[in-house]
């Protein structure tokens, strides 16, 4: 019996020993696996295509009547030499069924800064795995003010089958990828970013056990704004009952509106208050709360 | 000649039996102890026995012999006060009179048994239960290496971080009746003021992950540790030998297939972290990578009759991301929260 | 504070910290941080080069997309063709539409149709042209109200959009759901085109500018 339970105490000892030497080990050469798996990696990595492009994005202040210049950078990552071409474009928008446009009288888009771009090269060959980098160049008219938009487009290349003399019959489609970065040039001189919080609702539902929160925000700056809009929701107590991120907006232009939605689900009834914090980057946070009621399930 | 072999080899085999069935003469009715101590307490240990042989059994005293899980050191207590066991069947009480030398901190295996007629062994009784004994409060730990985890740059699709959170701890609780106090060790992240996810969307996003620097968007974590499936006897993966299961499999990652098609994911290896603001007071809304819990039917088994799911200081837990196109281009960061737990 | 108390109240809280079941919480902060590089664009490999031997419908060909992009969403990918050698037929009773394969004269279209994995059991859809009249851009759809856009998307990743996060069997709030919206494919995925040269079409050749394009996160 006492062989049985020192035999018992070997394996015991044995089986912690076996683990801890197998951390020691793999601490012990963990840089080495590192290093293979990043190899591995290397090689095992999916092809990507095509073209990189950096910013993605341009939001820019310029003053009234001057040029803004800068740059963005192309980066062949295909197989083969591509050639890009690049021009200015419409700004393509992407509102949502929650977007309150302006009132009547009121432009319903965002003047177009199109005209203004120029780009420098508009075409250019890339080696494979090489990086340009084109200038754009934004002349802003004289007395200029609020904010404009407008896109740059990226267009790789590839030319369509020619089509041989004396035929009918033939069909040529000349494909074209392209990439649309969209560009907003806010005028210095009137720049101004603020909103208010026009609407902040608090619904129960009476069969199902959610309230269903809505706050309606107002652009009333020059310049679009991206606003993070937060929920917390306090109870009699003062207390903290949950706190929702009703997310990052997509830009709301001046006098442009859009409310957000959420729904949180109660544990209690009881009365609640309901504070809305918006963001926008701002000094200050824009506050507004609402009282509502949660009764008990029928 | 070869019946006296066989002979032979019986009789040892008959010696080998468990010391319960081979010295018969006692019969343990009953016996009890505290199961958790801190080091330097001194603890005895009570047994009622009867005799079923038909003399008495003099100078019968009770020992109590502690084995310690770890290292198989064996400890004595001191032996109770000697009695005679009467071959009338009448029960009588032994109780220990404290150590020696008190055992240090550690985990042990309990064997009560009683000598007697001249320090011969008349009986024994495995306890069901063993007798932690822990460090003091201030010698509790819990850390965790490196103390700063960087992913570098976190590739497309699956990837186990190879460099894994090495967790030191030391931790003991027991309530004032000496029976364990159940705790977890847990992780996640704590995004909620980070994170903002994206307006007007359908699902309002799971924060927990690695969170981009603007907010928006967020990448989850997955661990993996000992505790963690999967059992070598069901699929086939044997941790200990060859430790953290493959990424990249399926069956590891979201968990077996079942005949209908969908995945067991009870069964997956890989394990999200969730968001402090995910978890509530249902223990299985958090990341358990250790603990003790003698009312979870989930930890409590034959072999672990306390519910100990803990592992050895140090131990390894493995993080694992998953990447794709809406893994947004990006410096990604968060907090990850390791913590011991009482609830 | 009476300063009797003060040793009291630091025994009780040394005797405290020596109690184990006040002991409720040990913790570790570990901060963690990494970084995801761009995964590219999307490329398009193969030609839509054609000629016409039969009346009637026609499989034109398809196209290969590679790659990944894992820029800002929401973004979507939209096809649609900008003619600008359309001219329509003078005198012409209502205002022709210019998307689609174009007569070498201007005068005639003929609508180009595609297929992608997006549109499920939908099918085939005609490829607008960017100057039609009314085009409207994107929206993301509600599950109870298509939004009436022009947009011919192929791939997109938008979260808000009711129709895509529900999944497949297109109920939302269920194990189905596709929570960010992710209508891209695994690549390589095919994407196929079809013409139909009835009575109507003109015999000419025929082309096309296709633009497929990448509308980045606004």
């Amino acid at each position: 019996m006492i062989n049985k339970i020192t035999k018992s105490q070997i394996q015991i000892s044995n089986q912690s020993s076996k683990s801890q030497s197998l951390n020691y080990l793999i601490f012990k050469y963990s840089f080495v696996i590192w290093i293979l798996s990043f190899v591995i990696l290397v090689f095992t990595q999916p092809l990507f295509a095509s073209i990189e492009i950096d910013p993605m994005r341009l939001e820019l202040e310029a003053d009234s009547g001057n040029t803004t210049t800068g740059y963005i950078t192309i980066t062949n990552r295909a197989n083969e030499t591509i050639d890009v071409s690049v021009s200015p474009g419409d700004y393509r928008y992407m509102f949502s069924s929650s977007t309150i446009y302006p009132g009547p009288g009121k432009p319903q888009s965002v003047p177009s800064c199109k005209s203004w771009i120029s780009l420098k090269p508009d075409k250019l060959t890339l080696e494979k795995g090489k990086t340009a980098s084109l200038e754009y160049s934004i002349k802003v008219p004289a007395a200029s003010k609020g904010e404009y938009v407008g896109a740059i487009l990226i267009d790789k290349e590839q030319p369509a089958g020619e089509l041989k003399a004396a035929k009918t019959g033939q069909v040529r489609v000349k494909i074209t990828p392209r990439i649309n970065i969209p560009v907003y040039v806010a005028i210095k001189n009137s720049l101004s970013r603020s909103c208010e919080i026009q609407k902040l609702e608090a619904v129960s539902s009476t069969n199902k056990k959610f309230v269903w929160f809505s706050v309606t925000l107002k652009n009333n700056g020059t310049v679009h704004i991206r606003p993070a809009i937060t929920l917390t929701m306090f109870d009699e107590n003062k207390t903290v009952a949950n706190k929702i991120s009703m997310g990052k907006s997509l830009p709301i232009f001046a006098d442009f509106a859009d409310s957000f939605t959420a729904n949180w689900t109660p544990r209690f009834a009881g009365k609640y208050t309901a504070v809305a914090t918006v963001d926008i980057g701002a000094k200050d946070f824009i506050q507004k709360s609402v009282l509502f009621d949660v009764n008990e399930p029928k | 000649m070869k019946a006296r072999i066989y002979i032979i080899i019986l009789f040892f085999a008959i010696i080998i039996l468990p010391g319960e069935c081979l010295a018969a003469n006692i019969q343990f009715l009953n016996y009890s102890y505290q199961h958790n101590f801190t080091y330097g307490q001194t603890f005895n240990f009570t047994a009622t026995v009867k005799n079923n042989t038909a003399s008495n059994i003099t100078t019968a005293y009770l020992v109590a012999a502690l084995t310690n899980t770890a290292t198989g050191a064996e400890i004595d207590s001191a032996a109770s006060l000697p009695s005679t066991i009467q071959n009338n069947g009448a029960a009588i009480t032994f109780v220990t009179q404290g150590w020696a030398v008190l055992p240090p901190a550690g985990k042990y295996t309990v064997t009560l048994i009683i000598y007697g007629n001249g320090d011969i062994e008349q009986g024994r009784k495995y306890g069901a239960f063993p007798v932690r004994i822990g460090s003091s409060s201030t010698a509790e730990k819990l850390q965790a290496f490196p103390t700063v985890l960087d992913f570098g740059i976190i590739p497309y699709g699956r990837h186990m971080h190879p460099i894994p959170l090495e967790i030191t701890w030391d931790f003991f609780l027991f309530n004032v009746q000496g029976k364990q106090q159940a705790w977890y060790m847990r992780i996640y992240t704590d995004n909620t003021t980070r994170f903002k996810g994206i307006e007007n969307a359908v699902h309002i996003a799971s924060p927990a992950g690695l969170v981009s620097s603007d907010g928006k968007y967020v990448i989850p974590l997955k661990i993996w540790c000992l505790n963690f499936p999967p059992d070598d006897q069901e699929m086939g993966w044997d941790t200990t030998l060859s430790g953290a299961p493959p990424v990249d499999d399926d069956t590891y990652w979201k968990g077996p297939m079942l005949d209908n098609g969908k995945r067991n994911e009870d069964k997956a290896a890989w394990l999200r972290i969730p968001d402090y603001s995910e978890m509530t007071s249902d223990r299985g809304t958090w990341r358990n990578l250790i603990g003790q819990d003698i009312t979870d039917t989930q930890y409590v088994t034959d072999v672990s009759r306390t519910g100990d799911f803990t592992l050895s200081s140090p131990f390894s837990a493995y993080l694992a991301t998953e990447t794709d196109p809406t893994s947004v281009k990006g410096s990604y960061s968060c907090n990850l929260i390791l913590e011991i737990y009482a609830p | 504070m009476n300063k009797k108390f003060i040793p009291i109240t630091l025994i009780f809280l040394a005797l405290m910290c020596l109690v184990p079941q006040l002991c409720l919480a040990k913790r570790a902060i570990i901060p963690a941080r990494g970084k995801v590089n761009s995964f590219g664009t999307y490329s398009f490999l193969g030609k839509l080069d054609f000629d016409i031997k039969n009346p009637g419908e026609q499989d034109l060909g398809t196209i290969t997309i590679e790659g990944t992009y894992n820029g800002e969403y929401p973004w979507i990918m939209r096809v649609y063709t900008d003619n600008t050698n359309y001219t329509g037929i003078a005198g012409a009773a209502m205002q022709q539409n210019p998307a689609g394969l174009i007569s070498t004269d201007g005068r005639f279209s003929i609508p180009l149709l595609i297929d992608a994995p997006i549109m499920r059991l939908a099918g085939y859809r005609v490829i607008p042209d960017i100057n039609q009249i009314n085009y409207k851009p994107y929206m993301p759809d509600k599950l109870n109200r298509a939004m009436p856009y022009t947009d011919c998307i192929i791939m997109a990743i938008d979260p808000r959009n009711e129709v895509w996060v529900a999944g497949e069997n297109g109920i939302l709030f269920d194990s189905d759901d596709n929570v960010s919206g992710d209508m891209t494919f695994a690549t390589p995925v095919e994407i196929k085109f079809k013409a139909n040269f009835d009575e109507k079409a003109v015999a000419s050749n025929y082309t096309a500018n296709l633009y497929i394009e990448i509308v980045t996160c606004p």
